[in-house]
């Protein structure tokens, strides 16, 4: 574990947290631009959270210790992620910390705090919220580990620098079947983990139609700019783990800053370009009905299944 | 029972954490047995676990710090914010229905139900649903009773199946042999025959 290596690392949280907020602005501008508004400015999130980080905190009386814990776990595993997973250098000094399977879990300890925080308050609303999370999660995680299986059998490796080398190494397995198979799973998961349409509607307030709303519902204050963050952070990640396991170029395989700053540019485009396309497909349809996400995910494990099959037949 | 579920617990916790200790001995119990392992399966340096035969590593100790500081850097984040008042003990939000009472939490069975109304088919659950009325009118509901029952898919399925196979089994083996010399020898005699037979 190398000083340059820690920096890239700590350089990938930054950029990561410096850049979600704006991304989640492009997107709401993107949609409301298409949708006819004008809508709020860009860096809206960012002065979101500024202001909330400045509002008083109401703690419900019912409260326990969970609920002043989980923003704190849900910030720290979606950090800890973004400095795992390789943006910017394959050659980053946590990569031999923790796999792909490593990187799932962490993402799903935050799921599962945040669950655990919904019904912590006691109220009928969190409860909900925690259930329907779960019920997602509980569908989605098996299609998450058969998709980072076939792509472990066919580079050789769970480690995330290892899939990202070997795929730059052979550009030709980008666009082999299994790759493509499991890029259109893992696509629906990060829809359905990251709450956006047709699994749960980001900008929904109706409390009876919410998911990840609903579980955030007595927070404020610092404590739900931290949240709001983390929600940021996680649809980064995963998009930044989409875009850099299966098109890996422009990553830097070094660690000079001038290789860097041009990964940097890369992923951002990469990035941008995903949050770009999901905001526009997400213009053109609805909000499914909680019992057809489960089709949904279920197609998607299929896809991911057929991606193991492939690899293996094809190995 | 609290001190034994701590204890195990406190296990677990230990061996997620340092799991490096392990290896060696597992190590030497792979190799004592032949034909299992060829070379050590897990190499490690106290810190970092590595497989041997694919090219994969793990570091719990060193992901159980990273999560700590991603914390501790959050909190101080959040304390150096400019308000610190914090009122605790305003009533949870209810959409305008102030009075709240442990009879409206998510109860085991209610967190459950999506879970269970998605895998139907597998776990068929038996739901009850009572309605009482009130005397003087139909249109109103004096109280809903809610049962909701599953039964052990792998029990009723799987290993239940498994007994009764095996106990036809047994049954079927009692009768043959029931303690009876005779028959034990009249057994042997024939077996030696067909024996002489097939071997001739």
């Amino acid at each position: 574990m190398s000083v340059s290596g820690i920096a890239v690392a700590l350089l990938q949280v930054a950029l990561t947290i410096a850049v979600a907020p704006v991304l989640v602005g492009l997107m709401r501008k993107i949609r409301a631009r298409l949708e006819g508004r004008i809508g709020p400015p860009i860096s809206q999130p960012w002065r979101d959270l500024r202001k909330l980080l400045g509002k008083q905190r109401l703690v419900s009386a019912n409260t326990g210790w969970v609920f002043s814990l989980a923003p704190l776990v849900l910030i720290a595993s979606a950090a800890l992620v973004a400095a795992i997973v390789p943006f910017l250098s394959t050659r980053s000094a946590l990569d031999q910390v923790g796999d792909l399977f490593a990187v799932v879990y962490l993402l799903l300890l935050g799921t599962v705090f945040l669950s655990l925080a919904g019904l912590d308050a006691g109220t009928a609303f969190g409860g909900m919220g925690a259930s329907r999370a779960m019920t997602i999660t509980a569908i989605a995680e098996p299609t998450v580990l058969v998709a980072i299986f076939a792509l472990s059998v066919s580079s050789g490796s769970s480690n995330l620098g290892a899939i990202v080398s070997s795929t730059l190494a052979n550009p030709s397995t980008a666009a082999s079947p299994q790759s493509l198979l499991a890029f259109a799973a893992l696509a629906v998961v990060t829809i359905a983990e990251t709450g956006r349409l047709p699994v749960d509607n980001p900008s929904a307030h109706l409390e009876l139609t919410m998911i990840h709303e609903a579980m955030i519902l007595e927070y404020s204050g610092p404590d739900l700019a931290l949240l709001e963050l983390a929600a940021h952070l996680r649809l980064v990640v995963f998009l930044g783990l989409l875009a850099n396991l299966f098109v890996p170029w422009g990553i830097a395989t070094t660690v000079q800053p001038l290789h860097l700053l041009g990964a940097a540019a890369a992923v951002l485009v990469k990035i941008t370009v995903l949050a770009a396309i999901i905001a526009v497909v997400e213009v053109f349809i609805a909000k499914l009905r909680l019992f057809r996400v489960p089709e949904l995910l279920a197609a998607s494990f299929v896809l991911a299944f057929l991606a193991v099959t492939v690899s293996f037949f094809l190995a | 029972m609290q001190a034994g579920l701590v204890a195990l617990s406190g296990v677990c916790v230990a061996l997620a954490l340092a799991p490096t200790v392990l290896a060696e001995p597992l190590e030497r119990a792979t190799t004592v047995v032949s034909g299992i392992a060829d070379g050590a399966p897990i190499t490690t340096d106290g810190v970092y676990l590595q497989l041997s035969g694919i090219q994969a590593g793990l570091s719990p100790l060193l992901l159980a710090t990273g999560l700590a500081v991603m914390m501790i850097a959050a909190l101080a984040v959040v304390r150096r914010s400019r308000v610190r008042r914090t009122t605790r003990g305003i009533p949870a939000w209810g959409c305008g229905r102030t009075v709240q009472t442990a009879r409206m939490e998510y109860t085991a069975t209610s967190f459950a139900e999506p879970l269970q109304r998605v895998f139907d088919d597998v776990l068929h659950p038996e739901i009850d649903v009572d309605v009482d009325h009130h005397t003087e009118s139909r249109h109103y509901v004096q109280a809903i009773r809610y049962r909701l029952h599953t039964r052990d898919a792998f029990e009723h399925r799987l290993y239940l199946p498994l007994l009764a196979v095996a106990r036809r089994w047994g049954d079927g083996a009692r009768r043959i042999q029931n303690g009876s010399i005779h028959r034990y020898l009249a057994y042997s005699l024939f077996t030696l025959i067909i024996v002489l037979l097939v071997s001739r």
